[in-house]
């Protein structure tokens, strides 16, 4: 087993983790009557976080998934930056609600396809052949 | 001896309407999926109060809700495999657990705040309902993923 694959994979279900966990936040937030702050403050944390999934990625040298992982990177900044558009342009603001549904379905895309690719074995280098002895 | 192909999932019991019962499964699975997509988009709407104070979204909610019982009848009709049938009723009872919870809000918030997890759930599980069950009903079986 790759052990920075494992790591890659450990991260991926990290993220999806605190995407539900930021999702239920929001929740208390409309619902709960808690207000919007919690929801807001773990927001940030949630949007740095694929940068470290990144660099697992970059480190396991997994290739089209590491450049998934750079567009979940991408969605999450572009998550944080939508509120801001709420006075201005709410009906761009209204896509945070579907933006986090694509975080989540692309984090789960790539913690599960992480999954897979950890739990394939590492096959040995083969060893070099020995050179047959020549007849004289 | 090679090994024995694996058998397609068991299908249950269907009408003569079958395959057009499973087409019509897959077309309203999709539509599903896509009602969801667009209930997140009207849950940002409300949220940030585009178009004034409304409740599209709960209005959108009822208006779309009655295709979950649907897909359970047309699972059956079409003699679907029995897990596909119980991931269709899974579906309905998650969607009937999303009505109810914003109901509780007073009561018991911090069960109510799980309205939003579930949304997730639901919206997982439709795709993979959706997913489940191949256009082609001549084909057979599910298509495991």
């Amino acid at each position: 087993m790759h052990v920075s694959r494992l790591v890659f994979a450990v991260l991926a279900w990290l993220f999806v983790g605190l995407v539900v966990l930021q999702v239920f936040y929001a929740g208390m937030g409309l619902l709960g009557g808690q207000g919007m702050r919690q929801h807001i403050e773990f927001g940030y944390l949630v949007a740095m976080f694929p940068l470290l999934v990144l660099i697992a990625a970059a480190v396991s040298r997994l290739g089209r998934l590491a450049w998934w992982t750079a567009g979940l990177l991408v969605l999450a900044q572009v998550q944080t930056i939508l509120p801001w558009f709420a006075e201005d342009a709410p009906f761009v603001a209204a896509l945070h609600p579907v933006n986090a549904l694509l975080l989540f379905w692309g984090g789960l895309t790539i913690a599960r396809r992480a999954t897979t690719l950890a739990r394939e074995r590492v096959e040995p280098a083969p060893e070099p052949s020995q050179p047959q002895p020549t007849a004289t | 001896m090679p090994a024995a192909p694996p058998r397609p999932p068991e299908r249950m019991p269907g009408t003569d309407l079958a395959p057009l019962a499973q087409r019509a499964f897959v077309v309203v699975a999709w539509v599903l999926v896509a009602c969801l997509v667009i209930q997140f988009f009207l849950v940002g709407l409300d949220i940030f109060e585009a178009i004034g104070e409304s409740e599209l979204h709960r209005d959108f909610a009822y208006l779309y809700g009655w295709l979950t019982p649907i897909l359970v009848l047309l699972a059956m009709a079409a003699g679907l495999p029995r897990r596909v049938l119980l991931l269709t009723v899974a579906l309905l009872a998650l969607y009937a657990i999303q009505t109810y919870l914003p109901t509780i809000a007073d009561a018991l918030p911090g069960l109510a705040a799980l309205h939003a997890i579930n949304a997730l759930l639901v919206f997982w599980l439709a795709v993979q309902v959706a997913r489940s069950v191949p256009w082609i009903p001549e084909l057979g079986g599910t298509v495991d993923r």
